[in-house]
Parts: structure tokens; C-alpha cells; sequence
């Protein structure tokens, strides 16, 4: 019953994992970009919606609609005046950028908002729901809900609408996509929006499951990357399904090792898939 | 309508250190068809790409109805009215048949001045009925001769007044070539003009009303195609 | 040619007899700047010439760090066998986790690099024999005349520097630097990338792990989130970036530059890192080869001729297909 208890709650937070992913999933499959900031764009959301709206007494979703286009706007501007010119040079510029962005922003909020741990106050973070034997955290199910919405949502997106098709082309074959009349560097912008407004989505929902502090963007960072491989570069689908996959390890790792491993569960997870499927869970073979 | 539709001027190229155009050429008017016909590494790619906005000139002009198109990205050069059948056709894997020419109908479908739409996806289908019956599926997955209609048809799309054809019957069979050359026949009728490039010499002669012989970069020959021997031209192509 | 003797020579000399005319203030500062250039020449190696580009040197500094805690504190080691086993040890694991990171391609490798330190990290943290996160104190290695630890200091820099231009002067370092110019060409010319590649990256944990060992010797106290910290390479990729990539003086630059900032902003961390990242953006936007590349391009000069490119101007005549 533990065990369930255990594997249910690595199912439902893998949903948050998942859509911490969906971004740099994003970033790198229509830019070929490892976004190392992307981090940061997550927990800038959480510092949005806890510091800045919640304060101001707004319903939850009144704020997340103010969250998500902001953040829309930070990373598009930050893509189309920054990392754009930093792109088409090699592999180094993209990521000595970047990082470079990741450490302004991470000591920025470490300046302005202190070390101080933060969370969001809700009532669904102690509240569960009980089902058979176990009890379903209702933050856990909020966490998998939204996530699998936005996976849905971007599914959709880039499947059928005229922007999807441009994304994908873009991501295809920037030179031939220019051919048929698409402005590839603006594609680039509207990518890096959409990235970053999946990040404050992301970002409100840490806020809501646990507590954060301006460094918690490098551990993002890293769950994200580490969902991405696993889940097989180029995938969406293949990215949330990682997240569930890393999710469980971690809490399984937790359960089993000690709480201080759950980690280094995730970690292992990671490499492992490295050593046996380089490739991933679901490497790219169909659109999204 | 005075002056030609295209004019490229002394136009220069490199890649990187190497010299790939050098001092090319050559004009076309209206509804008129050029062949460019040379041999491999002649810079028939490379002088497509240039007009095409995708390799920055190093030297010289192309003028397009009248205006200089230098330096315009290559999705705004689309807008002017030029669209470019790539080399190796260049289908989107992603997407499927009827997606990628979605991708070009969706970029054009304003077309400024109140023209209305000369091309519709119906209208590609009608031209290229194996299109039709493979629209669902992934790009990639046609034959050569399918995926050069397909690449013919998304240029289409852009609702070009200059079509740029690189390659056209690179490695397909005859009766699809036919085939092809019968589209563009087609095509040609709806005052579209084109230029291709061709490596039989002879169906180029046959289909163009002008040829320019590229050599290393620069032009060998050219002219009127009919007034050109085979013989001349089989002198050019091989310098 | 005489530019360079001399100023090498000067140089030299000035470092060589530091106890005749400086203090142990100066020393301290020359200390901390001889190992920070010999990370950001190690760092360098991998990202210059071997297109190797790695958050994850952290690894090695931490590795090299405890090595020498461990080997000095609690196995009684002197102090030149401590940093002969801080390099070895880096040396060897690096193979297997080459091996291992590898598979992973540019900005991929980069983070998985990064990842495999943060699991050193954690695993040092949970260890009991080197203190857990609490860490422990390094009291024997610091008994050694600072004297000694300065020369062993300027004998690192300067074997870093030495150690790379041989390197590239060397087959070895023709291989590197085909493999970064372009990985399938140079297999395509029957170079073993991957064993290239996998020598050079083992080298610079070496270099980076004995760097690290010196670190320790400055500090009365480890841990693991210090020694591991993602701010080594942060510091690094700065150096070596402003500095200049790709040649042998950029590190050397970009850690004068780097300790000279550190002293002058003193206090905040924060604000340090900040002007760190901006810089880093600006440069890499704005400069991308550096200081040392922009003396390169405008002057035509270098102090340690190694890199083997094409003339600049020449490839500013010529055009390229346009980018994204």
C-alpha cells in the first residue's frame, strides 16, 4: 500500500515535472537551444505570483492570467533581443548566453527578494483526497491536471493551427521554411515566449507544492534537462512522459534510501537511460 | 511592361574563401523561361540561393521588376514574388503533404493590392493528382518525382511572378519528368515565369525560351535557346 | 619575437623573485590568481580547442579538493603526494565518465557534465567519512610554508600554459583542433575522435583536480556545496570567454580581470555574479573572441602562437550563407 501511496504521488507530481520539461523541450526543438535560464524563468513565475499578485489579494486564476502572458513577454523579448543574435554561431555562444542570463536573474532575485524560503499559502497543499486505501494529495492532482492540460494545449498548438505548422516548419528547415515567406527569427521569438509563459505556468505551481528560494532555478534546471533526455529529445509527449518517469524515481528513491537520496534516485535515472537509450523514451519520429 | 522582370548584374559569391559566382549576368523578361544549365560546382545553386535571399551577394545586383532586392531576407524577397523549388527538395519531415503546403498557403494569404489568389491547394491538387491521394501522409514519405511536385506546389503557394526551379528531373525517371515538364508547361501558362536549372541540355534548349551556360562561376553562354546548337552548349557546359 | 621573450622573460623573472619585493599580501593575491588561471586554461582546452564545452569542471574541482583533504587528514599523505594523487585521481575518473557523457552532444553534454557533479555533490554530502554537508577541516596541509604553496602556484600557471601549447604543437593537438573544427571531417581524415577527445578531457581534469588541490590548501575547511559549487565553471567559462577562447593568453587575461573584480566589488556575492553574467553576455554578443582575439585581430599579434586559423581579414571579404 505504501508503495502505491508512493507511485501515485511520483505519477502526479511527474505532471509538474513534465511541464517544468515542456519549456526547454520547446526552446530546444524548434531552436535547437538548451536553454539554461529556462530555470530561472520558472521560478520568476513562483516570485511573480507569490510576491507580486498574491499580495494584492487576486483569486488564483485571475493571477495565473496575469502570470502566464507576462512571462510570455519576458521570455520573447529576452529571445529577440538577446539569444537571437547569440544563435547560427556554434555551440558555445547560445550557452555562455544563457548561462550568463541565469546568473543575472538568479542574484537579481537573490538581491531583491533575499534568501528567505518562499511558498504559496493554499489550502490544497495539506488537503487530501482519500481513494481506496490511499490518500491523493489535491495539490499532486492539481500539479498532473494543469500539467497534462498544457501538453494537450501544445499538442493542439502545433498540430493544428497555422502557427503550429510554421513552428514545426521552422523547426524542420529554418533555410526552406524563410523560402515559403516565414520570418524564422520571429518563429524564434514567439517559441521563446511560449516556452517561458509554460515556465510561470510551471513556476506557479511549485509555488503551490513546495518552497522556493532564488537558487531553486539551477535544481529546475536541471529536473528539466533531465526529463528531456529521458523522455527523448525532440518529443513533447516523450518529455511529459519522462517527467512521471523521473517523478517516480525520486520519490521512490526517497521512500527506499532515506529522503535525502531522492535526488540522487533521479540522477541515476538519468544515467541510466543515458548508459542503455541514449536515445530516450520516445525519440522523435512524429510531429510533437 | 517595360524593362525585364529579372536582371541580375555582375553578381559575385563566395563560400567562404572559394569564389563560387563571378560576375554573372543575364536578364528575363516577363512570362519567359530560362534554362541555367552547367556541371556540378558550376554555382547554378548557389546563383539561386543568392536571388533567393538565402547567400549574401559579395558584388553586383539583382533587380526584380525594376527594384533592387539587395540585401532583403529571403521571407521578404518571397513577398516581392519570387519562390524558390530548393535543391533536394527540401519537403518538411514533419509535416504532412497537405501541411506543407498549408505552411506556404497560410504565409500568403493576403495578397496586397486587392489581387486575389492565383493558387489554392485545390488547384495544386488538380495539377499534381498523386498529391491528392498521398495528402495525409508524412512529407518525406513519396517517391522523388512525388516530392518534387510537392516542393513545385508549395512554391506555388507563395504565389510567385518568378519561379525558381533548381533541379528539376535530378534523378527521377522519364515519364515523371515528362510528367513535370508538362506541369510547368502548365504553370508557365498562368504567367508564371521560371527558371531552371536542367541537366539534360537538350529538353533544356526545348523548354526555354533563353540559356545561360554557367562555367566555374561565370557565364560561358548565353541567349536565345533555339539559335544555340547543342553542339555550342555541350562546349560550355564542359568549359 | 623579442616582444614575446621579453615579456615572458620579465614576467618570469618578476614571479621568481617575489619573496625579495612583495608581501604576503601580494603573494595571497598571485596565489589565488595562478590556480584560478589554471582552471580557466583548463576550461579553455576543453571549450577552445576541443569544442568540448562543460558545466560540469566543478566535478574535478571538488574531487581534487577532498582528494587532498582526504590524503592529507585522514591518510596522513605529505603534501606533493596529496596533489599527485588530487590530479591522478581527476585523471582516471574522468575516462569513465567521458565514456559515459559522451553520448551526449554540445549543449547536452554541457549540463550532463553538470548533472554528474551534482550527484558527486550529493553522494560527498551523504558520505560520513569526509563529514557529511558540514564538511571537514583541513589542518596538516596548511602547515606548509605559503612560500612553497606560491611557487607550487606559479609552477601550475605556468604549466598549464606550458602543458597546452605543447599540446597543440604536438599530433595530438592537431587532432584536437580538427575535431573541433569540424568532428566528421576529421573522422572522415581518420582521426579517432573519440579517443582525442577523451584525452583531452581526462588532461584537463587533471590539470583542474591538482588546480583544486591548491584551492584547498587556502581554505581551512571543506564542503561539499562549496567544493562542487556550479560557480567554479561560472567563473571558468568567464575567464576564459573575456579573456579570449581558443588561445593560450586568453585565461591569463580573464583571471587577472577576474581576481582584479573579485577584490574590488568585494562583499556581495550577488552583485559579483551579476556584473560576471553581464559581462559575460556582453562579450560573448559583442566580442566573441575576447580580449586576447580582438588584440589578435587588430594588432595581428599573439603572445603564444598556437592557434591555427585562417587570416580574419580574409574571411571578412568573404560572405557566408546568411543565418537563422
Amino acid at each position: 500500500m505504501e508503495l502505491v501511496q508512493t507511485l501515485v504521488n511520483g505519477v502526479l507530481l511527474g505532471g509538474l515535472y513534465g511541464l517544468i520539461g515542456l519549456g526547454l523541450s520547446i526552446n530546444f526543438g524548434i531552436m535547437r537551444l538548451v536553454h539554461l535560464a529556462h530555470g530561472e524563468l520558472v521560478v520568476l513565475g513562483a516570485y511573480f505570483l507569490v510576491v507580486g499578485l498574491v499580495p494584492l489579494g487576486l483569486p488564483p486564476l485571475v493571477a495565473a492570467a496575469v502570470v502566464v502572458p507576462a512571462m510570455f513577454v519576458v521570455g520573447w523579448a529576452l529571445q529577440r533581443f538577446i539569444i537571437q543574435r547569440a544563435l547560427g554561431r556554434g555551440v558555445l555562444p547560445p550557452l555562455i548566453v544563457t548561462f550568463g542570463l541565469s546568473m543575472v536573474m538568479q542574484n537579481a532575485l537573490l538581491l531583491w527578494m533575499t534568501a528567505d524560503a518562499r511558498t504559496l499559502h493554499t489550502p490544497l497543499a495539506s488537503a487530501g483526497a482519500p481513494l481506496g486505501g490511499i490518500t491523493v494529495p489535491l495539490i499532486r492532482l492539481v500539479d498532473f491536471g494543469v500539467g497534462l492540460s498544457c501538453l494537450a494545449a501544445l499538442l493542439v498548438l502545433l498540430g493544428r493551427t497555422a502557427l503550429g505548422r510554421a513552428l514545426r516548419a521552422t523547426s524542420d528547415d529554418p533555410e526552406t521554411a524563410r523560402t515559403m515567406g516565414i520570418d524564422t527569427a520571429r518563429m524564434f521569438a514567439v517559441a521563446g515566449g511560449i516556452a517561458a509563459a509554460l515556465g510561470g505556468v510551471a513556476g506557479m505551481l511549485l509555488a503551490a507544492t513546495s518552497t522556493f528560494y532564488p537558487s531553486t532555478g539551477s535544481e529546475v534546471l536541471l529536473i528539466a534537462f533531465e526529463v528531456v533526455v529521458v523522455g527523448g529529445l525532440g518529443s513533447i509527449t516523450g518529455t511529459f512522459v519522462g517527467g512521471i518517469l523521473l517523478a517516480v524515481a525520486q520519490l521512490l528513491g526517497a521512500r527506499f534510501l532515506g529522503p535525502s537520496y531522492a535526488l540522487v534516485a533521479g540522477h541515476m535515472v538519468f544515467l541510466l537511460v543515458l548508459l542503455f537509450r541514449p536515445q530516450g523514451l520516445m525519440p522523435r519520429t512524429a510531429p510533437g | 511592361m517595360s524593362g525585364p522582370l529579372l536582371r541580375v548584374d555582375a553578381l559575385d559569391a563566395f563560400h567562404g574563401q572559394l569564389q563560387a559566382l563571378r560576375g554573372v549576368s543575364f536578364e528575363l523578361a516577363a512570362g519567359e523561361a530560362l534554362a541555367v544549365i552547367g556541371a556540378n560546382g558550376a554555382g547554378k545553386t548557389t546563383l539561386f540561393r543568392a536571388i533567393a535571399g538565402l547567400h549574401r551577394a559579395a558584388g553586383g545586383a539583382v533587380v526584380f521588376d525594376g527594384e533592387p532586392l539587395g540585401g532583403l531576407p529571403a521571407h521578404r524577397i518571397v513577398r516581392r514574388g519570387i519562390a524558390l523549388v530548393p535543391e533536394g527538395r527540401r519537403i518538411f519531415p514533419s509535416l504532412s503533404v497537405d501541411e506543407n503546403l498549408r505552411v506556404a498557403e497560410d504565409r500568403h494569404r493576403r495578397r496586397g493590392r486587392g489581387q486575389s489568389r492565383r493558387w489554392s491547394r485545390e488547384r495544386v491538387y488538380q495539377l499534381f493528382p498523386d498529391l491528392r491521394e498521398a495528402a495525409g501522409r508524412p512529407g518525406t514519405r513519396l517517391s522523388g518525382g512525388q516530392q518534387q511536385m510537392l516542393a513545385i506546389g508549395r512554391a506555388l503557394l507563395c504565389e510567385p511572378r518568378l519561379l525558381l526551379c533548381d533541379e528539376v528531373s535530378l534523378g527521377l525517371s522519364p515519364v515523371v519528368v515528362r510528367d513535370l515538364y508538362r506541369a510547368l508547361g502548365r504553370i508557365r501558362g498562368e504567367g508564371v515565369t521560371l527558371v531552371f536549372v536542367e541537366q539534360d541540355v537538350a529538353r533544356g534548349l526545348a523548354f526555354s525560351d533563353h540559356v545561360v551556360c554557367l562555367h566555374r562561376g561565370t557565364v560561358r553562354l548565353a541567349g536565345r535557346s533555339p539559335a544555340r546548337s547543342l553542339e555550342e552548349v555541350r562546349r560550355a557546359y564542359f568549359g | 619575437m623579442i616582444a614575446r621573450i621579453a615579456i615572458l622573460g620579465g614576467a618570469a623573472l618578476a614571479l621568481l623573485s617575489l619573496p625579495l619585493w612583495a608581501d604576503a599580501g601580494a603573494r595571497s593575491t598571485l596565489i589565488i590568481l595562478c590556480y584560478h588561471a589554471a582552471i580557466a586554461q583548463m576550461w579553455n582546452l576543453l571549450a577552445g580547442y576541443a569544442g568540448l564545452v562543460t558545466f560540469g569542471q566543478q566535478l574535478y574541482i571538488g574531487l581534487g579538493a577532498y582528494t587532498l583533504a582526504i590524503a592529507s587528514e585522514r591518510l596522513g599523505l605529505g603534501i606533493w603526494p596529496s596533489f599527485a594523487l588530487a590530479a591522478a585521481v581527476c585523471g582516471l575518473l574522468a575516462l569513465p565518465i567521458g565514456a559515459l557523457t559522451f553520448r551526449l552532444r554540445g549543449g547536452y553534454f554541457a549540463v550532463g557534465s553538470w548533472v554528474v557533479a551534482e550527484i558527486f555533490r550529493l553522494l560527498f554530502g551523504n558520505w560520513a567519512y569526509v563529514g557529511f554537508a558540514s564538511g571537514m577541516f583541513i589542518r596538516a596541509a596548511r602547515r606548509v610554508d605559503p612560500w612553497v604553496i606560491y611557487y607550487a602556484s606559479v609552477g601550475l600557471a605556468g604549466g598549464a600554459c606550458a602543458l597546452v601549447v605543447a599540446l597543440l604543437r604536438s599530433r595530438a593537438g592537431l587532432a584536437l583542433m580538427a575535431v573541433r573544427d569540424g568532428e566528421e571531417a576529421a573522422a572522415g581524415l581518420g582521426v579517432d575522435v573519440w579517443r582525442v577527445k577523451l584525452f583531452a578531457f581526462a588532461v584537463a581534469a587533471a590539470g583542474t583536480g591538482l588546480a583544486a588541490a591548491l584551492t584547498a590548501v587556502q581554505t581551512p575547511f571543506i564542503q561539499p556545496n562549496a567544493a562542487f559549487s556550479i560557480q567554479w565553471v561560472a567563473a571558468a567559462s568567464f575567464m576564459a570567454v573575456v579573456g579570449g577562447l581558443g588561445t593560450v593568453e586568453g585565461p591569463l587575461i580573464g583571471a587577472a580581470i577576474y581576481v582584479l573584480v573579485q577584490q574590488q566589488l568585494g562583499g556581495s556575492g550577488a552583485v559579483n555574479l551579476i556584473v560576471l553574467g553581464t559581462t559575460s553576455v556582453a562579450v560573448m554578443l559583442i566580442a566573441p573572441r575576447g580580449i586576447a582575439g580582438l588584440v589578435h585581430e587588430r594588432l595581428g599579434w599573439t603572445l603564444f602562437p598556437v592557434a591555427r586559423r585562417p587570416s580574419d581579414r580574409a574571411q571578412q571579404l568573404r560572405t557566408k550563407s546568411i543565418p537563422p
